[in-house]
C-alpha cells in the first residue's frame, strides 16, 4: 500500500476553515465568478440538454467497454510511435515514471497539472528519487512554493491572497515584494521559462483519449502544458483509466461540455491533441511519448451498478462551485485531492483512509451537483449508497456505535407499537426539557444542540428537533373535531 | 511487471462487468455521435469573417481582415517597431511562402529564425509568426497542424504572436471544425502523417490565478495578432 499523506478529518477541518474570514470571501467570490461564467455559456449553447444526453450514453458505453478501449487505446499509441504502461495503483504509476526518468538520466522535470499525480503523490516520488520537479501552472507553482494543496479543481491556489503571494515570492525566489498581479506573473514567467528550456521530461494530465487514433487532449488556458509537451526530449502523460471517448469526432460535445462547465469560456486558450512523439521530420516535440493508464481503485468503483457513474466525471469543477458545504469550508478540508461533490463520492471509493468515509455525509443532499453536472451524475443516489455502504459496515472495522444501533432498534419497535410510542413521547417531551434551545428560532420550535452521553454522540455534528407537546396524531384528531372536515384546512 | 498489471486490471474490469469470457470481444457499437446538422445555417465567408474578428477581439486578440501582401507586410513591420524587437521565427506556410514575407522582413534588417533552429533561439525571437490551418468563428480560435514546416513552439514560445488566416480556412464552430480534420487527418494511413500535435488557440496566454485577476502572457504570448487574408467579398 502506498503511503500516503492525506490526512482526511472533515469534521475538525471544515471547524477550521469555516472560521477563516478570508478563506470564506475568496472562497464565495471565486464560486460566484465560475458559476455565473458557466450559467452565461450554457445559456448561450442551444444543443446543451442535448449533448450532455449524448455524452452520457457515450460515457455509460465507454465504461461498459473499457478493456477493450483502453486495449485498443494501447494499439494506436503504440502505432503512433508512444509507449503505454499500465499501474495498477499510484505506487505503482509513481514507480513507473520515475523510472523512466532514471532510466533516461533525467535530472529535472517541469509539470503541468494533473488531479492524477496529485492523486498518486508524484512530486514526492520523483524528490525520494533525487529528481527536480517543478509544478508550472501558476495556481500549482504557487502551491508548490508554499507546500501546499491544491483547494479547487480549477483555482488551486484560490485561497491565497496576493499579499500571501507576495511574500511568498520574495522569500522563496529572493524578488522584492511586488504586489501587481501583473509583475508576480511576469516574475514566474522567467523563472518557469528557464526551467521549460532545461528540463528533461514534462508531465501532463490527460483530459480526453481517443482509441479510435490514439490521441491524449489536454485543455488549459496558460500555454504551461504546451511547453510542457513541447520542450522536454520526453513527455509522460498520466491518466485515470476512465478518461476515454470512443472516437475522434466525439471530441467536440466532450470538449464544449467541460470547457463551458468549467470556465464559461467557449473554448480554452489552449486545447493540445497529441499523438504519439514527434513525427520524424517535425522541427521539434518530444522524442518520446509514454502514457501510463492508472487504476488506482476505479476498477472497485466500476464494480458497483449504483456508483459506477462517477466515472463519467470530466472533473470540470462545476459541482463544487455550486456546493452549499464546498462554498463554506473550501477545498483543503475534504483533505485528500478530490474535494467538493465528486470529492465526496470519488475518495471514499479510491482511497482506504482513515476518515474518509465520513466524507459521502458532508453534503446535504440537495441535488444541486446533479443539476449542473455535464454527465448527469446522480450525487444523492450515489452519496446514499455510499453511506449505506458504510452503514452496513461493509467497510469493515467502520460501523456505527453500539449505542445508534441499539437506538435504531429501539425507535424501530417503539414505531411499530403506537401505545408504547406515545407514552415514550410523552415522557421525552418532559425529560428533554432542560436541554431544549428556543431562542432564534423562526417558528418557535425548539432545537436540541447539546445532549449528555451517549447521546451526545449525535448532536456532536447537528442538532435534533424536539419533541413537540402533542403527538401528529393526537393534533390531527382535535383537529377533526374542532373542524369536522380537516381536509381544507391542511 | 508492466503485462502482469495489464492482464490484472482488465481483469478486473471485466469482473467488475460481469463479463467474463476473455480476450478481445468485438468491437462494441458506440452510440452516434452528436449530430451537429441542427445547428448548420448557411454561412457565407463574409459573416464568418466579422464573426470570427469580433469573437477574437473578445478573448483578448486582436484581428483584422486585409486583401493584399503589402498591408501584411506594413502590419508586421508596424508590430517590430510597437515591440521595439528585430527578429521573428516564422513557419514555412504555403501561404507566407507566397508572399516572400521572410525575404521582404529581412530586407529591412530583421532577423528571421526558420523551422530546424533550437528552442532558445526560438524563445529569444521577439514575434512568433504562422499561417492557421483552420479558424473557428464562434469561439475565435486558430487550429494549427504541426508538421516540418509548423513547429509547435513558434506559436508558443516568442512573446507575440501573428497569426495568419485564409478567409476560405474559416469554420463556424467546432463540430464543424473536428468533422474537417475527421475527413482528412484521422484517414491518413500512415501514422506519420498524423499530426502529432494539433493546436487550437483562442486568444493570448491567460491565468487568473491570483486572487482572479486576469492576467495575459503568464506562459504563452501576451499578444496575439490575426490576419484575415482573401479577397474581400
Ligand atoms: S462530477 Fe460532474 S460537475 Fe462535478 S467535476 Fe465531475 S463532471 Fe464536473
Amino acid at each position: 500500500m502506498p503511503s500516503h499523506t492525506f490526512q482526511i478529518d472533515f469534521k475538525r477541518s471544515s471547524k477550521v476553515a469555516v472560521a477563516d474570514k478570508k478563506l470564506k470571501r475568496a472562497l464565495v467570490s471565486a464560486t460566484d465568478r465560475f458559476r455565473a461564467q458557466r450559467s452565461l455559456a450554457v445559456e448561450g449553447t442551444q444543443e446543451w440538454e442535448e449533448i450532455k444526453t449524448r455524452a452520457r450514453e457515450i460515457k455509460e458505453h465507454v465504461i461498459d467497454n473499457l478493456d477493450f478501449y483502453l486495449e485498443k487505446l494501447e494499439e494506436s499509441i503504440t502505432k503512433a510511435g508512444g509507449v503505454v504502461h499500465w499501474a495498477r495503483d499510484g505506487e505503482e504509476a509513481a514507480n513507473i515514471i520515475t523510472a523512466i526518468a532514471a532510466e533516461r538520466g533525467v535530472k529535472s522535470v517541469v509539470k503541468s497539472k494533473s488531479m492524477a499525480t496529485e492523486e498518486i503523490e508524484l512530486n514526492n516520488a520523483f524528490e525520494r528519487n533525487g529528481i527536480k520537479v517543478v509544478e508550472t501552472d501558476l495556481g500549482e507553482y504557487i502551491i508548490q512554493l508554499a507546500g501546499e494543496r491544491p483547494s479547487h479543481i480549477l483555482a488551486p491556489a484560490i485561497h491565497k491572497t496576493r499579499d500571501d503571494i507576495s511574500k511568498l515570492f520574495s522569500r522563496k525566489l529572493g524578488v522584492p515584494y511586488y504586489e501587481e498581479p501583473e509583475e508576480l506573473t511576469g516574475i514566474a514567467r522567467d523563472k518557469l521559462r528557464e526551467e521549460f528550456l532545461n528540463a528533461d521530461m514534462g508531465v501532463s494530465g490527460v483530459n480526453f483519449a481517443v482509441p479510435e487514433t490514439g490521441t491524449i487532449v489536454v485543455v488549459e488556458n496558460e500555454g504551461n502544458a504546451c511547453l510542457c509537451t513541447t520542450l522536454p526530449r520526453v513527455h509522460v502523460a498520466l491518466m485515470g483509466m476512465e478518461k476515454v471517448v470512443p472516437r475522434f469526432e466525439d471530441l467536440s460535445i466532450f470538449l464544449n461540455l467541460l470547457i463551458k462547465s468549467a470556465t464559461g469560456q467557449k473554448l480554452s486558450t489552449y486545447v493540445s491533441f497529441i499523438t504519439g512523439p514527434k513525427n520524424i521530420l517535425d522541427n521539434d516535440g518530444p522524442e518520446e511519448f509514454h502514457l501510463v493508464i492508472l487504476d488506482n481503485g476505479r476498477s472497485k468503483i466500476l464494480a458497483d451498478e449504483v456508483t459506477r457513474q462517477s466515472l463519467y466525471c470530466l472533473r470540470c469543477g462545476a459541482c463544487l462551485n455550486v456546493c452549499p458545504v464546498y462554498r463554506q469550508v473550501g477545498g483543503h478540508a475534504y483533505g485528500g485531492v478530490y474535494s467538493g461533490p465528486i470529492g465526496a463520492i470519488i475518495m471514499p471509493q479510491l482511497m482506504d483512509l482513515k476518515g474518509v468515509y465520513e466524507l459521502p455525509y458532508a453534503s446535504s443532499l440537495c441535488g444541486a451537483c446533479k443539476e449542473v453536472c455535464p454527465v448527469n451524475i446522480d450525487f444523492p443516489k450515489v452519496l446514499l449508497k455510499l453511506r449505506s455502504d458504510f452503514v452496513k459496515g461493509r467497510e469493515k472495522g467502520r460501523r456505527p456505535g453500539l449505542s445508534e444501533r441499539m437506538a435504531i432498534k429501539l425507535w424501530r419497535y417503539a414505531m411499530e407499537h403506537r401505545r408504547l410510542y406515545e407514552f415514550i413521547s410523552r415522557i421525552a417531551y418532559f425529560a428533554q426539557m432542560p436541554f431544549v434551545e428556543r431562542k432564534g428560532r423562526r417558528n418557535g420550535h425548539g432545537r436540541i444542540g447539546s445532549l449528555p452521553f451517549p447521546f451526545s454522540n449525535w448532536t456532536r455534528d447537528r442538532d435534533f428537533p424536539a419533541v413537540a407537546k402533542k403527538t401528529f396524531r393526537n393534533r390531527w384528531r382535535e383537529l377533526e373535531n374542532e373542524n369536522g372536515d380537516s381536509e381544507d384546512k391542511l | 511487471m508492466s503485462r502482469e498489471a495489464k492482464d490484472v486490471i482488465l481483469a478486473s474490469i471485466r469482473r467488475g462487468l460481469k463479463r467474463f469470457e476473455k480476450g478481445r470481444g468485438e468491437s462494441p457499437a458506440p452510440p452516434p455521435t452528436w449530430n451537429a446538422g441542427s445547428l448548420k445555417h448557411s454561412y457565407d465567408e463574409d459573416s464568418l469573417t466579422r464573426e470570427f474578428v469580433e469573437e477574437v477581439i473578445k478573448v483578448k486578440g486582436h484581428a483584422e481582415v486585409t486583401d493584399s501582401g503589402e498591408e501584411i507586410l506594413s502590419f508586421a513591420l508596424g508590430l517590430f517597431e510597437e515591440y521595439g524587437t528585430n527578429s521573428c521565427a516564422m513557419a514555412d506556410g504555403d501561404f507566407l511562402e507566397s508572399l516572400s514575407l521572410a525575404e521582404h522582413l529581412e530586407s529591412k534588417g530583421i532577423g528571421v529564425v526558420r523551422p530546424g533552429s533550437g528552442d532558445s533561439v526560438v524563445a529569444d525571437a521577439g514575434i512568433g509568426i504562422t499561417e492557421a490551418d483552420y479558424a473557428i468563428s464562434d469561439s475565435g480560435t486558430l487550429v494549427l497542424l504541426t508538421n516540418e514546416n509548423n513547429p509547435r513552439s513558434f506559436s508558443l514560445l516568442p512573446p507575440v504572436h501573428l497569426a495568419i488566416v485564409k478567409r476560405s480556412a474559416i469554420v463556424h464552430n467546432i463540430y464543424d471544425v473536428m468533422e474537417e480534420l475527421n475527413s482528412s487527418v484521422v484517414k491518413y494511413e500512415h501514422p506519420d502523417q498524423f499530426p502529432s500535435c494539433i493546436t487550437f488557440i483562442t486568444g493570448p496566454s491567460r491565468t487568473a490565478d491570483i486572487e482572479l485577476n486576469l492576467t495575459l502572457g503568464v506562459h504563452g504570448p501576451k499578444a496575439l495578432y490575426v490576419l484575415v487574408y482573401g479577397d474581400k467579398g
